[in-house]
């Protein structure tokens, strides 16, 4: 649905050149929320505005519903546009209009009658939960009521993309989730595709499909999500996690690991498990079949786009030589384990 | 009482002169302010040297004062109302004075409307030309609003200077009467007057703006 093909963006002011964007890839599936994570300055906004061509690319090519917008002349690109909804982290509505008028706005502009914008605007405003608001100004709604009407206005011309800038970073934590459970909800209906770009890993681990994690203007890192949070490939990717997911052995075990066994030691499990797998009960097997006893030194479940996801360290006991097979049979069950270490008996 | 017919007159005077040249300056001011704006840098439609041409023709018209303005422009109303004495020629200088005062009172008002919002614009399709007439003019309205009070209200300043070409008006009898004939209570009254004429109009400008603010 979205394509960007070898996208660079240098900004030049006098002599000075800055390199914002440097050859960017990205495809973004229909109906996938593909998320785009990194820290400020990194060049995430550069890069979600030239997939409208707010910001023009140096260099490469933006494709949108198999269109290439970079080819196309002004009117063509405007047309284009309207089928590219956009939100804003501080929402940019329009003070003087009430909820109403600003849905319609996008409809006023492609030269809809009063009617035929009525019968837009009013589904959407159910959509989002706005009813009882449509006559209100913009300056009497909370954070998130206005969030929801930039959405509803970003969804007036039936785009086939939402793009979303920032979208939760200006709203608290409850408000947060409820913005995100609209965008899955959304998603699902219309079989939108979403691009979102945040700071934050908990969006991503909301409500992504798919993330790409961009430092100092390149992609450094792209994954599903399950591999992304399960193995993280740069160390940047898993400061991101380790903030959000219990990844690391509890500190007292940390410093008194052994790379490799030693005499009466035992080896330390990292499992990771989640869909299907996660309904297993795996660890009843590894005693019964195995004869392996585990010690759970630390284990939650998290939810990743409302998928458990499984981690647990622990300690094995009377693991041996047998240790090998079981983990070969979790691997046969879509269970991911490594053995972070080995540690004394006691 | 031949003076209380005087004041009506010169009221009416102030008034006509006042509302009629504040109207030209809206008609004319309104897209002088637009055209400043958006030749602006990195506006909807840079354009740097008509942006310096205009804006130095603004600055050169601001820069006169006044009574020379009157005065220079007599031949340029005499081409227009036919006459270059009486209160409807004094219309002519006093919207000259008033234009491009105007037109920068929009021009600030205009840039005063987050660039976030002309990013909405520009996401939605919207050609330059929606931008300002759906985005950029209704959301500086409040602030266009108290600029057209502000304006009214030097007009009335500049008014009194009128009398100079027999534009007639308060500040004309204030002269008049008052300093001319050291009548001081007539002095006097005629300032009540126009207290009260500043007053009433900022208090509906005031009003106005209050209402389109939906804050």
């Amino acid at each position: 649905m979205i394509e960007l093909i070898n996208i660079s963006k240098i900004f030049r002011s006098g002599i000075h050149e800055f390199s914002a964007l440097k050859n960017i890839n990205l495809k973004v599936a229909p109906g996938e929320i593909f998320g785009i994570i990194g820290k400020s300055g990194a060049g995430k906004s550069t890069l979600i505005r030239c997939v409208n061509l707010l910001e023009r690319p140096t260099q490469g090519d933006v494709i949108v519903a198999k269109k290439n917008l970079t080819t196309l002349s002004e009117t063509e690109l405007r047309h284009s546009r309207r089928q590219i909804g956009m939100i804003f982290q501080h929402f940019n509505l329009l003070g003087t209009r009430t909820v109403f008028e600003n849905v319609a706005l996008p409809l006023e502009l492609q030269g809809l009658s009063k009617k035929q914008i009525t019968e837009k605007v009013m589904p959407l405003l159910t959509l989002t939960q706005l009813e009882d608001k449509h006559n209100a100004y913009p300056a009497d709604l909370s954070g998130g009521q206005k969030q929801r009407v930039a959405i509803a206005r970003a969804l007036a011309c039936e785009p086939k993309v939402l793009l979303c800038d920032e979208a939760t970073s200006a709203l608290d934590l409850h408000t947060t989730k409820s913005i995100l459970d609209l965008l899955k909800d959304i998603n699902a209906k219309l079989n939108l595709s979403i691009l979102l770009i945040t700071h934050e890993i908990e969006v991503v681990k909301e409500i992504c499909d798919r993330v790409a994690l961009i430092d100092q203007g390149e992609i450094i890192e792209e994954n599903d999500i399950y591999s992304f949070f399960t193995q993280p490939q740069t160390s940047l990717a898993y400061e991101f996690i380790k903030t959000s997911l219990k990844h690391d052995l509890p500190f007292n075990l940390k410093d008194k690991l052994f790379e490799h066994p030693v005499a009466n030691s035992q080896a330390i499990l990292r499992i990771i498990f989640h869909g299907q797998a996660a309904a297993e009960p795996f660890i009843a097997h590894l005693m019964q079949d195995f004869g392996i006893k585990l010690n759970i030194l630390q284990a939650n479940i998290e939810f990743l786009k409302k998928e458990a996801l499984g981690i647990m360290i622990v300690k094995t006991i009377n693991a041996h030589d047998k240790l090998d097979q079981a983990m070969a049979y979790l691997k046969t069950k879509n269970v991911n384990v490594e053995i972070l270490g080995y540690a004394n008996a006691i | 009482m031949p003076m209380l017919y005087e004041f009506l007159t010169a009221t009416w005077q102030t008034l006509y002169m006042v509302f009629i040249s504040g109207l030209l300056a809206i008609i004319f001011g309104l897209p002088l302010g637009v055209l400043l704006l958006i030749t602006r840098h990195q506006q909807i439609s840079e354009n740097k040297y008509l942006n310096g041409m205009v804006g130095g023709m603004v600055n050169a018209i601001r820069s006169i004062p006044f009574i020379i303005l009157l005065v220079a422009l007599i031949p340029l109303t005499r081409l227009i109302v036919g006459t270059s004495i009486g209160t409807t020629a004094a219309i002519v200088p006093l919207s000259i004075a008033a234009i491009p005062f105007f037109g920068r009172i929009v021009e600030s008002a205009l840039s005063e409307v987050s660039q976030g919002l002309l990013e909405v614009g520009n996401a939605m399709g919207a050609t330059p030309f929606q931008i300002i007439r759906k985005i950029l003019i209704p959301e500086a309205r409040p602030a266009i609003i108290n600029g057209i009070t502000l304006m009214l209200v030097n007009l009335i300043g500049y008014s009194a200077m009128a009398g100079a070409i027999g534009g007639g008006g308060l500040g004309d009898l204030a002269i008049r009467y008052g300093y001319q004939r050291f009548d001081v209570n007539i002095m006097i009254a005629t300032i009540i007057i126009l207290i009260i004429m500043v007053q009433c109009l900022q208090l509906v400008g005031d009003f106005i703006a209050k209402k389109l603010l939906h804050r």
